[in-house]
């Protein structure tokens, strides 16, 4: 279980978080939506002890991360995978090296069976094993972000974290994307928490949707509920209408 | 009195960058040292990285040194020559210049334009590209990732290719002085062979400087980018300047320390 209590950050004079409390439960894909800049991505990199909050506390699995040692977090981080927007594969190893290499440092014991590893989770996110010879620069958007899962899941977390999991990509491949990570979930029993703008994909992968407004929770629920939902923050947002009250600084040109 | 508070406060502002830099610094240098003891060393990737410093900087450093030994020695046998009708001492001059000043320096200078900005540009991109949070979260520390083995390979590369950079730049003096102004080979090497020791060591400390000023200013600037790939070009110009500026600098400071310390 993951838990956010009271959480503000700030960028210089931006402050992106005001006050956000937010609780995962175990085993359950929970998907944060929210406008541009409003502290998605910062939510999940503040969850996973990459960033530090300038006020609130942050639990996982009921041990406080904020303030903890690095060596002390790096325990904590090994229990989560993380795929992140680009990727983030490493640009100068091959597919193979880059889906080992959370197991290399964090399950070096199961290295023995490498061939094995790396062909199981090639097969998860739907590659074959001859993707495991290429490079990064080789691979087409998609397949980035599929090898991008396939190394998060590697090592066997408990949490994996999917940040912008179909932006950029095209709608077909938007939709494989989110297959995986449906599979994913069923298959590994992971608890999941997904960013994006993608309501269709949200509706898709969730078990609950959290959106974030003015850097606080302004609503929770199921995918049914967020449908429903009369709050006019969210119903403007997940009917992406330009009139309401979420303003949107456009500049003018005229 | 508004601008006299504008100025003050830009200043000010810079005062507290300048000791946050600083403090980030000693910090990354704290972490770096605590990973090359605490955890066994990735050989492969300090290799690697040695290869990327050291061989792959042959070329440039061949060239710049042969060309500083051959116009000291031109400059010197002319200026001699002109004032007491012979090329005297061009053998001490250009041994002395190369191993206590000009080895060490225009080495610095080189690794500083190709290793540093290729580290700052290389961490910058992984920076930009969350590679660097990646690796946090696949269980490796970026400092003992990307720094240690870059640190370790500039600290034993830098010096090396100075000694190389002596040697080519005394040969470089010694073609120009035999061929070009006629010194005997055996005045020329006997100069050189009557340098001290410790005129060699003032050089190689002044390299080990220059390693450390470079291998962290470069690493520090890489892992503070932010803002695409206009940050990485920013952070890799910064290093490159603030690295040659150091070692320029730092080149008289330690020359006045080591000296007064009877080193060279």
């Amino acid at each position: 279980m993951i838990r956010l209590e009271g959480v503000h950050k700030a960028f210089g004079p931006n402050r992106v978080l005001r006050g956000l409390d937010l609780e995962i439960q175990e085993g359950e894909t929970l998907t944060i939506i929210g406008g541009s800049g409003t502290g998605k991505s910062v939510t999940l990199k503040i969850m996973v002890g990459l960033l530090t909050p300038d006020q609130g506390r942050v639990f996982v699995d009921n041990e406080e991360i904020t303030g903890m040692e690095e060596d002390a977090l790096a325990l904590v981080q090994r229990k989560f995978g993380f795929l992140f927007q680009g990727g983030a594969l490493f640009d100068s190893l091959t597919v193979a090296e880059n889906v080992l290499f959370g197991v290399r440092n964090l399950k070096p014991e199961e290295l023995g069976r490498s061939d094995e590893i790396v062909e199981r989770c090639l097969g998860l996110v739907g590659l074959k094993p001859e993707v495991a010879a290429l490079k990064p620069a080789e691979l087409s958007g998609g397949m980035k972000k599929r090898v991008g899962l396939a190394r998060a899941i590697a090592h066997q977390p408990e949490y994996i974290l999917y940040d912008e999991p179909t932006t950029g990509l095209d709608p077909i491949m938007s939709d494989v994307i989110n297959d995986l990570i449906v599979n994913i979930r069923e298959k590994l029993k992971i608890t999941s928490i997904a960013v994006t703008h993608d309501m269709k994909s949200a509706y898709k992968i969730s078990n609950r949707i959290a959106m974030i407004y003015e850097g606080r929770l302004a609503a929770v629920g199921t995918p049914s509920e967020i449908q429903r939902s009369e709050n006019p923050v969210v119903h403007q947002f997940i009917t992406g209408s330009s009139q309401g009250p979420i303003q949107m600084p456009v500049r003018s040109y005229t | 009195m508004r601008p006299v508070r504008v100025v003050f406060q830009i200043y000010t502002r810079r005062v507290l960058d300048l000791a946050e830099a600083v403090g980030s610094v000693t910090v990354l240098v704290r972490k770096t040292l605590y990973w090359i003891f605490s955890a066994r060393l990735d050989a492969q990737n300090v290799f690697g990285q040695m290869y990327e410093v050291g061989v792959k900087s042959f070329p440039v450093t061949s060239l710049t040194a042969l060309f500083t030994g051959m116009v000291l020695a031109l400059q010197t046998g002319f200026s001699f020559l002109r004032v007491f009708n012979e090329p005297l001492y061009v053998g001490r001059v250009v041994g002395l210049s190369l191993l206590k000043e000009l080895g060490p320096v225009l080495t610095g200078v080189v690794v500083a334009g190709r290793v540093g900005a290729a580290i700052a540009a290389e961490i910058g991109t992984m920076k930009v590209t969350e590679q660097v949070d990646a690796l946090y979260t696949l269980g490796t520390n970026p400092v003992r990732y990307l720094v240690v083995p870059r640190f370790l390979a500039c600290l034993v590369m830098v010096p090396l290719l100075t000694i190389y950079a002596d040697v080519i730049g005394v040969l470089g003096g010694y073609f120009v002085a035999h061929f070009r102004l006629n010194v005997p080979s055996t005045i020329y090497w006997d100069e050189i062979r009557a340098i001290q020791l410790e005129d060699a060591f003032h050089g190689l400390i002044k390299s080990v400087a220059y390693a450390l000023i470079i291998v962290i200013t470069s690493c520090f600037q890489g892992l503070r980018t932010s803002g695409g790939a206009e940050g990485v070009g920013r952070a890799t110009t910064t290093a490159v300047v603030i690295s040659m500026v150091s070692i320029l600098v730092s080149d008289y400071f330690l020359s006045a320390i080591l000296v007064s310390l009877g080193i060279g």
